[in-house]
């Protein structure tokens, strides 16, 4: 007699218990959100708490030749008013620069303007008062003698020889040029049955949090210790400038982030205001508070993609693309934002164009141009955005152009997935990637042929529906070759330290941050599995320079990756610890 | 963005209201869910808000004499709700839930929006296509003022400084009586980038009375006087086409004239298509 | 008579609180700063986002919106008296289970909306979730999981009642 189950057990990793990776759970933080429990920057006072407000210049480029801050500091409930050239005193200026993009050069910015307002909307006297409310009337009541300055505005002629240089110390508007060649793009193109060129132009777009940018810094003489609370990504980043522009160390400066509503990206940077409060925060020896308002994150958060890219493609008439070539001109603010730099998105761009295609054949000049306008800067998906539409937008054409099926032509051009380890035509290496298995997967998922059919069926009908595809390789996980090489004092490292307590919970704390996108939830989730705890006995603690290992933040999906990773390698760790010293224990 | 300090009052009655709006820079809060967000700008500096929420004079909706009155006080979630307002001016309860969100219509009112007369707002286009009359108490008493005369510019109507709007009464929609009403918006709710609020009277195969106010195009509503004589002679093409001796629509931050001009001609299409439906 | 600065007596969240305000403070500012209820969220200062929904008289509001001058003698409830109360336990339960949530900042806004719906019963549509939901912004999850949970927990209730 044979006996037959009827349906025999599968079990994995994944079924055992503690067993949390790959399972889609509530996250453990989300309880105290849902009642109002939160702790957001904006929600904090501390004792003493001062609100500062910004006078900010209405002229897109004019010279500041006075400031009257008399009737202001009279004005109630004032405690300080202080323009750009007191707050000097305090906090040194910095330049957006880094040594790996050759080349690439800004001005030093200052926390208040100091000689020039260089774009509307920035920071020219700052105003203390013991509400926001109070700050506001006396802003309204500080006097500032502006010299309006010729301004620049359009990317397209920044650089031309009649164009007003905004930083003469600098020679020409230009921060930065990259120009790639790879391969050999003339044949390509000379190799080519068609053409096609056109020109692509990104709208200025910014990330709108929902809460805007919030800081309170509090300078303690006693301690001689600096806390800053603010809704950062990247904690210890922010650690180290805090101590580099005030003259401190360190270990003098902590930086606290609890929850953060919404940043993006936006809130990576560093920003002028907030640098002005803590500045202010030292100053003045007590708590002072900015939370920028609407109308102020709209003119000072930073911006994001102004690309205007003119693209050329060659293709053969059985599908091959022979020749890639991009133009990329982007138009940012006055100043290279700092510390990433304003040169990061076009050198994304630079490396992204010719997505996962086999073709070699690439030219790209890209070039960042100053103007008078609000900074720009990179956020959520750094370059990806402009240089897969551009790519897919050339192969949209292409096809197009030798009448060829969109997914026939890419078939054609996808780096074969046994190809790996590859090289990019930017010189971008890939390890292993599998385009092709995943367009097989996506034909049929999407049953493509049904839709195509579908969509002949009520073109005739006068019904347009368009059915489109982006192939394309995201850059996650960076390593210092992406800001540390280049001198910035962002760590690619991250750490989670996790221990035991006396009731058998698990502590994690680690460098990565939590932005709403469920940072907590997953390093709970990976400690919970490779320790062997329910996911409920799991504490973790991030955003806090005191009490967590040295690390980078958030950013380029490294939370998961690295920091996932640590807190696997430290739950590993730790179980061979406690096994350790139970075995000695139990003398087995 | 905290307003400018201004001092506030509590007005018990309309003629304490009107007393209260002699002093310099006072302005009449009634929802607020205007003026305090021009106020959180610093777009104003009121000296004075005279707060009208507590006159229960210029509360209610009734029906006399043949026209529905809907106090000024009226909260756009009751004209909502209303039976009376779905029954005797079924064109206002069409626009009703356009009026932005759940929260501002617990608050704004009907007599705050028609007196704000924002361009792109519903109900003065609703008040224009139903005829309606606006009643007004002021320093030298009370007055009617017709829907036609009170809307003069972009944020300027028949309303003196003193002045505050008590009432809109409509006539009491008949049997013969038609309405439509479409809007583009880009988020429910938003103020329309071009709407049409639209009344006629059914005379066996065609329209009389016909009144088309659009909404959204121009400085304040604005009646389609050509379009409505040729939709009054049953031709909806020809009405289409005669919207362009009517309306010159400005480019502004959410669509250029030429988009508000096409989306004209596609509301006039929907709108005429509604006006054709006889009353349930 | 026409002061800048009043004496109010506000009840919120059922307790009675008497405070000297600015004319010119918002409800939401009065909350957050005079009472510590920071539950409710500042985000545009003009109505548009919804971060600062709050109750008063049983209606939501825009707290940014109205003065605190003028909840003199009204009941106000905020998230975190609504929370305590367990009113909206399934609610908050199924925004947890559905991820209805990232960041949490228009969360509270949406909760005290969003039951505004539900309590006049039945199970709203789709579309009249998302057009009842229209004036909260969110900006991190792109609605899909809100509109889940909402639902949700409209049939939830309605099989409860049935």
């Amino acid at each position: 007699m044979k006996i037959t189950e009827d349906s025999p057990p599968i079990l994995s990793a994944l079924d055992r218990p503690n067993s949390y990776i790959g399972r889609s759970l509530p996250r453990p933080n989300l309880a105290r959100l849902t009642e109002g429990r939160a702790q957001y920057v904006s929600d904090l006072t501390l004792p003493r708490m001062a609100h500062v407000a910004f006078v900010r210049s209405p002229h897109a480029h004019a010279r500041i030749a006075a400031i009257d801050t008399g009737a202001a500091k009279k004005a109630p409930g004032i405690i300080a008013v202080v323009t750009g050239a007191e707050i000097a005193k305090v906090i040194t200026p910095w330049v957006g620069v880094l040594t790996h993009l050759k080349g690439i050069k800004s001005a030093p910015q200052h926390a208040i303007a100091v000689e020039r307002a260089c774009w509307q909307g920035e920071a020219v006297c700052a105003v203390v008062a013991r509400s926001r409310a109070e700050a506001e009337d006396a802003c309204e009541l500080v006097e500032v003698t502006f010299e309006p300055l010729p301004v620049v505005t359009d990317a397209e002629t920044a650089l031309d020889a009649d164009t007003p240089v905004i930083h003469r110390e600098l020679g020409d508007n230009l921060t930065f040029e990259r120009v790639h060649v790879a391969g050999d793009p003339d044949q390509g193109f000379r190799d080519a049955d068609a053409v096609v060129e056109t020109t692509f132009v990104f709208g200025r777009h910014t990330g709108v949090t929902n809460e805007p940018r919030s800081i309170v810094a509090d300078w303690n003489p006693g301690d001689a210790r600096l806390t800053v609370y603010q809704g950062t990504q990247a904690p210890h980043m922010m650690q180290n400038l805090f101590a580099k522009h005030l003259g401190l160390e360190e270990h003098q400066v902590r930086v606290v982030t609890k929850d953060v509503g919404g940043s993006f990206g936006i809130k990576v940077h560093t920003y002028a205001d907030e640098m002005a409060t803590v500045a202010l925060a030292k100053l003045l020896k007590r708590p002072v508070k900015f939370v920028a308002d609407r109308i102020e994150s709209f003119v000072t958060d930073i911006h994001a993609r102004d690309h205007r890219v003119t693209a050329k493609i060659g293709v053969k008439n059985d599908g091959t693309i022979t020749a890639w070539e991009i133009d990329d001109l982007t138009g940012i603010g006055p100043y290279s934002v700092y510390p990433r730099t304003s040169g990061i998105e076009a050198n994304q761009v630079v490396n992204l164009i010719g997505g996962p295609y086999t073709c070699p054949n690439y030219r790209a000049r890209a070039r960042v141009v100053f103007q008078n306008k609000n900074v720009m800067c990179q956020y959520r998906a750094v370059g990806h955005p402009i240089a897969t539409a551009v790519t897919e937008g050339l192969v949209e054409l292409a096809a197009a152009k030798i009448g060829m099926d969109p997914l026939e032509i890419r078939r054609r051009n996808l780096i074969p997935d046994d190809a790996h380890p590859s090289t990019g035509p930017s010189g971008i290496k890939f390890e292993a990637l599998s385009h092709h298995e995943a367009l097989a997967h996506l034909d049929s998922m999407m049953n493509y042929a049904g839709l195509r059919a579908e969509q002949k069926r009520l073109r005739a009908q006068g019904v347009h529906r368009g059915i489109g595809f982006a192939s394309f390789v995201e850059v996650t996980n960076p390593s210092a070759a992406f800001y540390g090489i280049g001198g910035a004092k962002i760590s690619a490292q991250d750490g989670v330290t996790i221990r035991l307590d006396a009731q058998g919970a698990i502590i994690c704390q680690t460098g990565v941050t939590e932005q709403g996108q469920g940072t907590e939830a997953i390093i709970a989730q990976i400690a919970a599995s490779s320790f062997g705890v329910p996911m409920e006995r799991v504490r973790v603690i991030t955003g806090d320079t005191d009490n967590t290992p040295y690390g980078g933040g958030t950013w380029a999906s490294r939370a998961a990756g690295i920091g996932g990773e640590a807190a696997w390698q430290a739950g590993k760790a730790l179980r061979a610890n406690v096994l350790a010293c139970a075995a000695s224990i139990l003398q087995a | 963005m905290k307003p400018a300090p201004f001092a506030y009052a509590r007005a018990r009655s309309l003629a304490q209201a009107v007393d209260l709006l002699a002093q310099d820079d006072a302005r009449v809060l009634a929802g607020g869910q205007s003026l305090i967000a021009t106020l959180n700008m610093r777009l104003s500096h009121p000296a004075l808000l005279v707060d009208i929420n507590e006159i229960d004079a210029l509360g209610g909706i009734s029906l006399r004499n043949g026209e529905l009155m809907i106090g000024a006080l009226t909260r756009h979630v009751e004209a909502e709700r209303s039976a009376e307002v779905a029954r005797h001016a079924p064109l206002i309860a069409l626009a009703m839930p356009h009026i932005g969100h759940p929260a501002i219509r617990n608050r704004g009112t009907i007599g705050g929006s028609v007196a704000f007369a924002d361009p792109a707002a519903e109900l003065p286009a609703c008040l224009l296509a139903l005829g309606a009359q606006i009643d007004i108490t002021g320093p030298t008493g009370s007055r009617t003022v017709v829907a036609d005369e009170f809307f003069k510019d972009l944020f300027e109507t028949a309303l003196g400084a003193r002045d505050v709007l008590t009432a809109i009464r409509v006539p009491a929609a008949t049997t013969a009586n038609r309405v439509g009403f479409a809007e583009f918006a880009r988020r429910h709710g938003d103020y329309a980038i071009a709407g049409l609020a639209a009344t006629a009277r059914a005379d066996g195969k065609h329209f009389a009375d016909v009144r088309l106010a659009y909404f959204g195009v121009g400085s304040t509503p604005v009646r389609a006087r050509h379009a409505e004589a040729a939709l009054a002679n049953g031709d909806v093409d020809a009405a289409v086409v005669a919207l362009v001796q009517d309306l010159d629509p400005p480019d502004d931050v959410q669509a250029t004239g030429a988009v508000k001009g096409h989306l004209a001609g596609v509301l006039l299409r929907r709108v005429a298509r509604q006006l054709m439906e006889p009353r349930p | 008579m026409s002061e800048r600065f009043h004496e109010i007596a506000v009840t919120v969240n059922g307790e009675e609180v008497r405070e000297r305000v600015d004319a010119r403070k918002t409800l939401v500012d009065f909350l957050r700063e005079n009472l510590a209820l920071t539950g409710s969220h500042v985000g545009c200062e003009h109505g548009v986002c919804g971060a600062c929904t709050v109750r008063v008289e049983g209606a939501v509001v825009r707290g940014c919106l109205m003065l605190a001058v003028q909840c003199d003698g009204k009941r106000v409830e905020t998230i975190e008296g609504v929370a305590d109360s367990a009113e909206i336990a399934d609610l908050q339960q199924a925004f947890v289970t559905r991820n209805a949530l990232q960041c949490g900042y228009c969360t509270p806004g949406m909760l005290l909306t969003a039951q505004e719906l539900l309590a006049s019963g039945g199970v709203p549509s789709r579309e009249a979730i998302r057009i009842h939901l229209s004036g909260n912004y969110c900006r991190c999850t792109g609605y899909q999981a809100i509109v889940d949970a909402v639902e949700a927990v409209a049939k939830a209730r309605a099989g409860e009642r049935a």
